[in-house]
């Protein structure tokens, strides 16, 4: 085996040497052939640098797109389109102590609700009013209030989300609210889902979201968004 | 797949499962009331499978306890407490006709509709239930047993007593079920992996919205329905339960009944 592989090395070193001496020989004969190889050499190291720097180039073009591409707020308007997306999970939801009404007067707010306060089924403690909040930086999402009008008897529930942020479960509500209403010039989206009455719209860039049981039909629905319009 | 294992799936695998009572791919064996089970409960993790359907028309007959409706309560404090949620749903229901079985409280005005859950009453059931069911202690959330024991001892309490009556048996009990609403009793779903749906109402259109909960679930079940569509190929007959869910974010809900699995008892309140 060694003596094969000595054997081997001989021929390949002697096949070089031979290979080699046939082209001085042909650079003498051909000086013209070493000039162009000698200037395809220049060329060569000269474009030497544009391999990485194209490399480089091309990535750069391909990772800041995709980089922009996934900043929200790359081409949107930061005044309307300033919205975020909360998935299950992402928020919760607990009782606070005021009222939506209660949080307008403490802080200046002009939010919308629904003033059944004083006609509420077992008055105060029959109206429950919740906050959603972000479950990692606990920042508040917007509200969620329930009562029932102790003569109507309709059960409410009326969600006020800031900003038209996206909760997801709220989100799908959008989807299939599909008929349209005007109110009060504001266009409202609702939908019959499962023997309830369920509507939408936006109002002063945050969405509401009512719903009501053991309303009667879709006019009831037109009603009450007509009430909580008239507190704008 | 090589010769031994066709002879395990063709031969083996029947006789094992005809064996433990599994009848193919549609019944199973009557589940025991054992703790192997434990239900969480959970939030949706809303994988939306939408299905439409355009009717020329379409009719819905319910059989529903009177009043038809259940309370509708949830809890976004108290973990896995879908037991706990479920049995202060029959306990509101049945406080319709049983006096103070919320003492202190009514849980509907007189003309049989549920009032929205209270900032006193309705915490103190759902933290009283949880106790008494033992959510939590041995393992996350409740067995069957944890549920039935923890439910009768509160009804107990204020002088009352329970009985449960199985309505699945491999199947979902219908006749018997509806059987049972006639009689103004609702019913404890056990769902070990619960799809319920939503229909949308949209004038010659339901949209039909499946939804999955994460986590073994409990329901409270209180109507039938049936719905016939005519469509314009042909007929279509829907049937399902409809339940309180329990959760925050859909609280009535329909759980198809030819496809429900789990197991099902009737309360019967004395």
């Amino acid at each position: 085996m060694k003596e094969e592989r000595k054997f081997d090395n001989y021929v390949r070193d002697s096949e070089k040497v031979h290979t080699n001496r046939v082209l001085s020989d042909i650079k003498l004969v051909h000086p013209e052939l070493d000039k162009k190889q000698s200037n395809r050499n220049k060329i060569k190291k000269r474009l030497a640098w544009i391999v990485p720097f194209a490399t480089i180039a091309v990535c750069t073009a391909i990772i800041i797109p995709c980089v922009l591409l996934n900043d929200k707020n790359i081409g949107k308007n930061p005044d309307t389109d300033n919205r975020y997306g909360y998935q299950i999970g992402d928020y919760n939801t607990r009782v606070v102590n005021s009222t939506i009404k209660e949080y307008n007067e403490q802080t200046g707010s002009e939010l919308l609700y629904l003033d059944w306060y004083d006609v509420c089924v077992d008055g105060k403690t029959g109206c429950v009013t919740r906050e959603y909040f972000d479950v990692k930086t606990d920042e508040r999402l917007g509200f969620l209030e329930t009562m029932m009008h102790e003569e109507k008897e309709i059960a409410m529930e009326l969600s006020v989300v800031f900003n038209d942020n996206s909760l997801q479960r709220l989100a799908a509500d959008i989807e299939s609210c599909k008929i349209e209403a005007k109110i009060n010039n504001v266009d409202v989206f609702w939908v019959k889902r499962n023997d309830n009455f369920i509507g939408t719209f936006l109002w002063n860039k945050n969405r509401y979201f009512l719903n009501l049981t053991y309303a009667p039909d879709e006019n009831a629905l037109f009603e009450i968004v007509e009430e909580i319009l008239t507190k704008k | 797949m090589g010769i031994l294992g066709k002879v395990i799936s063709s031969v083996v695998v029947p006789i094992f499962m005809s064996f433990c009572g599994i009848d193919g791919a549609v019944t199973i064996a009557e589940s025991a009331v054992t703790d192997n089970n434990r239900y969480i409960g959970g939030q949706s993790i809303a994988l939306y499978a939408n299905e439409t359907i355009e009717y020329i028309d379409k009719t819905v007959i319910d059989d529903v306890v009177s009043p038809k409706a259940v309370p509708v309560y949830y809890t976004d404090t108290l973990p896995n407490a879908c037991g706990a949620v479920a049995g202060a749903i029959a306990v509101g229901y049945y406080d319709y006709y049983y006096e103070n079985m919320i003492p202190g409280w009514k849980s509907a005005l007189s003309s049989g509709r549920f009032k929205t859950m209270d900032s006193v009453y309705v915490p103190k059931l759902l933290q009283q239930l949880y106790n008494d069911m033992r959510t939590n202690v041995v393992a996350p959330g409740v067995s069957e047993n944890e549920f039935l024991t923890g439910f009768s001892d509160y009804v107990n309490s204020n002088g009352y007593s329970a009985e449960y009556r199985s309505i699945w048996n491999g199947r979902f009990d219908v006749q018997a079920f509806k059987s049972s609403l006639k009689n103004n009793e609702v019913s404890v779903l056990f769902l070990p992996s619960c799809k319920y749906n939503t229909i949308d109402d949209c004038d010659g259109v339901d949209i039909i919205t499946e939804n999955t909960i994460a986590g073994n679930h409990i329901m409270v079940a209180y109507g039938y329905r049936e719905v016939n569509y005519r469509l314009r190929n042909g007929m279509r007959t829907d049937t399902y339960i409809m339940v309180a869910t329990g959760l925050s974010d859909v609280k009535v809900a329909y759980v198809k009944a030819d496809t429900f699995m789990g197991s099902a008892y009737v309360i019967r309140l004395g």
